[in-house]
């Protein structure tokens, strides 16, 4: 109850977006609202397409929307994912040089690259053109440079989808140390690594976002909305 | 441990945009000296040959090398050279969003700032590619020290407001229709000639200089000359007040399309 009395660290407010494309573009978000309170992490879930993506970017400041306000209250990461972030004719070393001096830390440069380092794990390459990356690699790199800096959230888009078992074992304690800090704020289609970090859930249906206190109830609502029922898990319970 | 962290202090507007600025020069310098082994070479070897294929073309015509006042090599050199300097801005300014496009992901970088910071670093590359000109030409017997130095850098400093200027607003452009990329390169041949290049403007019939004038490239490239040689005659009615105010008109445009298309610009 507590949590609800202090202002809330993100608050969108009615947010409506489109986009434009050339053969027209309906509305992606119709008036989302919801409030993140602080200190919970949180899973986006909704199928291909229904603005998950979308609604991470306005979050992390790369797009504004049509209509409605995004209140921010605290430090925002960059969106982590796949693709953007990284100049691909640069190395990943140049790339974390630069990303630490945009963020104002010239002085401490090399305590972020060797901390990068140290998460990303992916040796020689790091001083490799990022082009010649594999998208393990990237995500690797990502994560660790984001995680050399102390934000209040992070914002993850699919960023661990594509790494292997250690990594996203490495991911997971590095935010595990950090719960009571900083929160998560994901889209997966993953429900393990979901349920692993975060706490509640959004689940984006038809354009709007639907707030549930338990992450679980997000992912039932979600699996019941295209009518699946989450086989994996009743597989590995008869085995 | 955590108060060193450079996300947890707070910087003012002012010192992120140095922050990103300087991070940004020293990015896109790096990239423009590696991105072939020849880069380094080529940025002093392009005016240089072109230069010389140029005097050669002329040489072998024949006809029209007394200029009044001036020496024909270094007033062919200082004119090209200026142009060259405004030409790059322009075009690398023009192609500095497309190039950095992937970083507009940290909410911090802005368009205009890769623009801006591309424009300043290559008017510093000119700024040093004119300046061996100067002493490579001054080494070869020819008079290339200027008569007038300081008016010389007001100059530079109109066509360089100028390229930048140019390239704020085509980059604009560029980023909204890929294809004026290619009107743009267009347009430069013909400028070259209308400039003053190459072509003595004095030669020309008075009715057509009154229209040649309305180009504020040809007055920086005049005035530049008269600058360089004492003795030169520029073409009647150049100004370089024209030219400056060019340079703020465009600048001014250039930055109200980057306000106003902003976010546009990096959703896509």
């Amino acid at each position: 109850m507590d949590k609800q009395q202090e202002p809330a660290m993100i608050e969108a407010k009615d947010v409506w977006k489109r986009y434009h494309g050339p053969f027209g573009g309906g509305w992606v978000l119709k008036g989302v609202d919801f409030k993140i309170p602080r200190g919970v992490s949180v899973g986006l879930v909704g199928k291909n397409g229904a603005g998950k993506s979308t609604l991470l970017r306005l979050i992390g400041g790369m797009d504004s929307p049509d209509k409605g306000e995004i209140i921010e209250r605290c430090r925002v990461s960059w969106p982590i994912g796949l693709g953007g972030g990284f100049q691909g004719s640069m190395t990943g070393r140049q790339n974390v040089k630069f990303v630490a001096r945009i963020h104002g830390g010239n002085a401490d440069i090399d305590r972020i690259i060797d901390e990068v380092q140290e998460f990303a794990e992916i040796g020689p390459a790091f001083d490799q053109p990022i082009r010649t990356y594999s998208s393990g690699m990237r995500s690797r790199l990502a994560f660790g440079l984001s995680l050399a800096f102390n934000f209040d959230i992070y914002l993850s888009d699919e960023a661990t989808a594509v790494g292997d078992v250690t990594f996203k074992q490495k991911a997971k304690k590095a935010f595990k140390q950090r719960v009571g800090q900083s929160s998560l704020i994901m889209v997966s289609h993953s429900t393990k690594i979901l349920e692993d970090l975060c706490q509640s859930g959004i689940w984006l249906h038809e354009g709007k976002a639907i707030w549930f206190d338990d992450l679980k109830d997000a992912i039932d609502a979600y699996y019941d909305s295209v009518g699946h029922k989450p086989k994996k898990k009743k597989a590995k319970q008869t085995k | 441990m955590k108060d060193q962290n450079p996300a947890n202090t707070v910087r003012s507007p002012y010192l992120v945009a140095w922050h990103v600025w300087s991070a940004l020069f020293m990015r896109e310098f790096v990239s423009r000296m590696t991105t072939d082994r020849f880069a380094p070479v080529w940025l002093f070897l392009q005016p240089i040959l072109h230069i010389v294929i140029l005097v050669a073309v002329r040489d072998f015509i024949g006809r029209g090398r007394l200029i009044p006042g001036a020496e024909f090599i270094p007033w062919l050199v200082i004119g090209i050279t200026t142009y060259i300097m405004f030409r790059t801005l322009w075009i690398q300014g023009m192609n500095a969003i497309q190039s950095n496009k992937a970083l507009f992901a940290y909410r911090q970088v802005h368009p205009a700032d890769t623009v801006l910071v591309r424009c300043a670093m290559e008017a510093k590359l000119q700024a040093f590619v004119l300046m061996i000109m100067v002493f490579m030409f001054t080494g070869l017997g020819h008079e290339m020290i200027p008569d007038a130095p300081l008016e010389a850098v007001e100059v530079l400093l109109a066509m360089t407001l100028l390229g930048l200027g140019m390239g704020l607003m085509t980059s604009v452009m560029v980023t909204f229709f890929p294809e004026s990329a290619k009107i743009v390169n267009l347009i430069s041949l013909p400028l070259y000639f209308l400039s003053g290049v190459i072509l003595p403007i004095q030669f020309m019939p008075h009715g057509i200089q009154e229209f040649l004038l309305y180009n504020p490239l040809l007055h920086a490239v005049e005035l530049i000359r008269a600058e360089f040689f004492s003795t030169y005659h520029p073409v009647r009615g150049v100004s370089l007040w024209y030219v400056y105010q060019w340079a703020i008109c465009t600048i001014l445009f250039g930055l109200a399309l980057h306000v106003k298309f902003k976010i546009r610009m990096v959703a896509r």
